[in-house]
């Protein structure tokens, strides 16, 4: 017999109870607040601007903590996709999903999680990514074996990034933009057990740019004479 | 304006020809109150567009002017950032408790953890404690939930959140805030001993029809409000959980279980504002709430022999309707009428343990306020319930605070009551008056008539304010406080028909401080003195000619003392949020010469931090931390073996002696907003204990009592949702 602290009697009673009583109050006058402007902050025209879409192509390492006791990695491939906007010239915010499987042999695995990214280009074509959210890892323990060694939960994420612009034309705003990259990512799950996995590989990125009205323009790129 | 078609007057337009540096033509117009702006005998051909304005994105448009024709264009005008406080307008609003902390939607729905809820923000405020799981409980400054009231203008409601906790009743979009008094509140308002909680209605002011439509994970609702003549406004809002149509999608019937409802909720309301003349108001609110889960077993002895039917049922719904009229006919003197009456309907069947509880009732109530000088006002009201109660119940005996124990199947009694009428009639009235323009005092007088206790009650009560400088202002308080038991401790089956009011004095001290415009610093001291409190009662009794077990009785006491820390950011400068610190105790003793111990939701450190800040292209990042400290537990010592019922009893250690492990959580959620030419279009992601933690909620115990492991809240939840507004 399970005895937990909380019976739900006790909250269909206190439910019940309810029904017999009341307070009145008195309605009160209204009240409201100003807010704040914000500028409109203007770009310069660059290739990492407006939205993105990013599919990703990775090598994975996976580990996981079982119970205390290490579970012998496995590698595979993984795929990643993103979605998000740039927010600034140095910082881009969006949604990830990852996914991932062990190249097929005598063990079998899967990885996966789903969450935020926030980019950081400080300067230059690097890039720092920090990620959260949720995830899981799963690996079977032994050769054949039925005996897996899972784990899922909260996930933290860091990256690091070199962005390339091959197909760049100076003025325009958005541009795809190819990215290698090496993410580690590890799993906080509800347990002690926990997952750890390395990807390294290369995204490919789809800036949509920034409408004119959101560029940094001379009035003669404005308007340029017809 | 892009989004939502508000004209924009005083905006510079300019048109040009030609080089910009060195035009051909130019010329300027400015917009008028509707946004419109005219350019005359403009030549053929092409014309440069530019309109430039601080706190907007430039408009650059290319337009082409054909002799003898007028050229008709609409530029929908982009924010920098879409400020959802926009259309608000800043007015002093008077004080007059020690404490209260008004909240409006707009700063609150964002808040992450809540999903979007508005009322959920309620247990973020300072001296809120956090509630078990699914519970709904609001426990304020160490009250019992059934101490503090949850009004919705006035107007009672049975249950303010659907299913304990998942939504509130009320949709965030017909809210306009919330008023919380944690204590020493004023009084018009009455029978609590713990605190208020008064959820106001938005005042309709639209100028074309509007709406809201929200999607989320757990329920989709519509709200829409429009304009009636220039003197009216309605507004109606629906939502439906679809949470039932997700687990008979993904959750087969078994052999053991065949899930007829789901749990599933829905609500809907219904606004009207008529302002028939000048000093006159008319408004309107009818709202309903039904919420039901229902399972049949096909084989109930397999769990429990002792139970004897196989479905298991759970019900809440109630409707109710306000009518009130407002009557202003200067700024001397203002008149509130109100009649509001609903139906409630609770019910819970478990194999043959039911109880099923049914109210009518109907609201009166009338506040006028006088202004007599400009230094002294005057308030006084009327406020009158009526219920008529029916109620059959076949359950074991409630659990009761203090009471280590839980009730056995055993003993199940049957009750039953059919058309008993109770009366609650209330008389209030409150001085207002200020001296030397910077100390206002409030002396107040509540009387209370029970009828279902045969009991009155007075009420005195006192509040003072000294404002000092423009930034400091010190405040206290001092007052009683009467509320009658529930309804099931007069029950002469489970309870005592002859018990009277609780009570509470509270007193505060506290102060103010605003260093500057936007910041908040509010400290308050409190101690409450709890008396004639319902406990659990061994005596015997006559009654009615016959000797009984008294059951319970007004033998309780308790104290409650602790501060308050409020540290508050108004949003400027792209941020908003707060900190809010409890230090508290709260005691009680059952018996007069028994020693105090906890209570049982005693949580001595409570504290949140929220903070919600505005990143550029209209993202928004809100997160919300939380650090609780257990709740008193009773250990469970042993164990002895009871043959006849060929189970274990426990063996209690001191009642609370023991405490559950602290409580910490991280609650995160990002929106992100896209501005179309008609629409506001929001995408949120809330994820609530980000970092997982395994929060303990109690402990869980082997059949016989030797082993025991943490029983868990709830692991990382996420939560999204999509929103359109129009």
């Amino acid at each position: 017999m399970m005895r937990t602290t909380i019976p739900i009697l006790a909250v269909l009673w206190l439910a019940a109870s309810s029904a017999g009583a009341q307070a009145p109050a008195a309605a009160p006058e209204p009240q409201q607040d100003r807010g704040t402007e914000s500028p409109a902050v203007l770009e310069r025209p660059h290739p990492d601007q407006g939205y993105y879409f990013t599919a990703g192509l990775h090598l994975a390492n996976v580990n996981v903590l079982d119970g205390g006791d290490w579970v012998s990695g496995l590698s595979g491939y993984a795929m990643s996709f993103r979605i998000g906007q740039s927010l600034s010239r140095f910082f881009d915010l969006g949604f990830r999903v990852d996914y991932g499987s062990v190249i097929p042999g005598d063990r079998s695995g899967i990885m996966g999680s789903f969450g935020l990214d926030a980019t950081l280009r400080p300067s230059g074509p690097w890039l720092f990514r920090l990620g959260g959210g949720m995830g899981g890892a799963d690996l079977s323990s032994a050769p054949d074996s039925d005996d897996d060694a899972g784990t899922f939960g909260a996930i933290a994420a860091l990256e690091v990034g070199y962005n390339l612009h091959p197909f760049y034309d100076q003025g325009d705003s958005g541009s795809f933009t190819l990215t290698p990259i090496l993410r580690m990512t590890s799993v906080q799950p509800f347990t002690d057990d926990s997952a750890y996995w390395a990807m390294i590989g290369i995204e490919l990125t789809w800036w949509t740019g920034l409408p004119k009205h959101q560029l940094d323009l001379t009035l003669e790129e404005a308007f340029p004479e017809r | 304006m892009r989004g939502t078609r508000e004209p924009l007057p005083g905006l510079v337009v300019s048109v040009f020809r030609g080089s910009p540096r060195a035009p051909e033509q130019a010329f300027e117009a400015i917009t008028d109150d509707e946004g419109r702006f005219e350019f005359f005998d403009l030549v053929a051909g092409d014309w440069n567009v530019l309109v430039e304005a601080e706190g907007y994105f430039p408009v650059r448009s290319t337009e082409k002017v054909t002799a003898g024709e007028r050229t008709h264009v609409r530029y929908l005008v982009e924010r920098g950032a879409y400020n959802p406080y926009d259309v608000l307008v800043e007015a002093d609003r008077p004080r007059r408790e020690v404490s209260r902390t008004s909240l409006h939607i707009e700063q609150i729905e964002r808040i992450p953890g809540t999903a979007g809820d508005a009322l959920a923000v309620i247990q973020n405020l300072p001296g809120v404690a956090r509630p078990t799981p699914f519970s709904g409980d609001i426990i304020v400054r160490g009250a019992a939930p059934e101490d503090t009231r949850v009004v919705v203008e006035s107007m009672s409601v049975p249950i303010i959140y659907h299913f304990g906790s998942i939504r509130s009743v009320l949709p965030t979009p017909i809210l306009a805030g919330i008023d919380f008094y944690p204590g020493n509140f004023g009084p018009e308002y009455g029978r609590a001993i713990g605190g208020i909680v008064d959820v106001r209605l938005k005042r309709l002011s639209p100028e074309r029809i509007g709406g809201v439509l929200d999607v989320s994970l757990l329920d989709t609702s519509l709200y829409v409000e429009a304009p009636v003549t220039d003197k009216g406004a309605v507004a109606v809002a629906v939502r439906r959980s679809y949470i039932d149509y997700l687990l008979d999608a993904a959750v087969s019937n078994s052999d053991e279980v065949n899930l007829i409802n789901a749990p599933r909720y829905y609500d809907a309301q219904l606004l009207a504002q008529y302002r028939p003349a000048r000093g006159h108001e008319i408004r309107a609110f009818s709202m309903l709430s039904d919420d039901e889960f229902k399972l049949l077993f096909s084989d109930p002895g397999e769990g429990d022999v002792r139970l004897t039917g196989n479905q298991l049922l759970f019900g809440v719904d109630f409707h109710r309707t306000f009518v009130d009229y407002t009557y202003t006919p200067s700024e001397r003197f203002q008149n509130t009428l109100r009649i509001a009456g609903g139906e409630d309907h609770t019910r819970f069947e478990l194999a043959q343990f039911e109880f099923d509880v049914q109210s009518l009732q109907l609201q009166l109530r009338d506040t006028a306020r006088f202004q007599l000088r400009d230094d002294v006002a005057f308030t006084v009201g009327l406020d009158h319930i009526s219920q008529r109660l029916d109620y059959r119940v076949f359950l074991p005996p409630p659990p009761r605070e203090g009471v280590a124990a839980d009730p056995r199947l055993e003993d199940a009694v049957a009750t039953e009551v059919n058309d008993r009428d109770v009366h609650a009639f209330g008389a209030f009235t409150q001085l207002e008056w200020t001296i030397l323009e910077r100390l206002t005092l409030y002396p107040g007088l509540r009387f209370d008539h029970f009828t279902r206790i045969d009991e009155n009650v007075l009420s005195p009560r006192f509040t003072a304010r000294h404002t000092l400088t423009d930034q400091w202002t010190l405040k206290g308080g001092v007052g009683l406080f009467y509320q009658e038991p529930p309804f099931d401790e007069t029950d002469p089956v489970f309870g005592n028909p002859d018990a009277d009011a609780e009570g509470a004095v509270h007193y505060a001290l506290g102060a103010e401080y605003r260093p500057e415009k936007h910041l908040l610093v509010d400290v308050t001291a409190f101690y409450k003195t709890l008396f004639d409190l319902i406990a659990p009662s061994e005596e015997i009794v006559e009654r009615d000619g016959e000797l009984v077990e008294e059951q319970v009785a007004n033998s309780g006491s308790g104290r409650v003392y602790g501060a308050e820390l409020m540290l508050r950011h108004e949003l400027s400068d792209n941020f908003m949020g707060w900190v809010a610190y409890t230090l508290m105790r709260s005691e009680r003793r059952d018996r007069p010469g028994d020693p105090l111990r906890l209570f049982s939701q005693d949580q001595t450190h409570i504290l949140t931090a929220v903070g919600t800040y505005r990143l550029p292209r209209n993202w928004e990042i809100s997160a919300r931390w939380r650090l609780v400290s257990g709740n008193p537990d009773t250990p469970i010592v042993g164990a002895v073996f009871n043959a006849d019922r060929d189970e274990y009893d426990p063996i209690f250690g001191a009642l609370n002696s023991d405490r559950i492990a602290p409580f910490h959580q991280l609650d995160v959620r990002v929106d992100k907003r896209w501005i179309w030419p008609e629409l506001v279009f929001s995408l949120y992601l809330d994820i609530q204990n980000i970092y997982n933690r395994a929060n303990p909620e109690g402990f869980q115990y082997s059949f016989d009592y030797t082993e025991r492991q943490k029983a868990q809240g709830l692991p990382i939840v996420p939560i999204l949702g999509l929103r359109a507004e129009y």
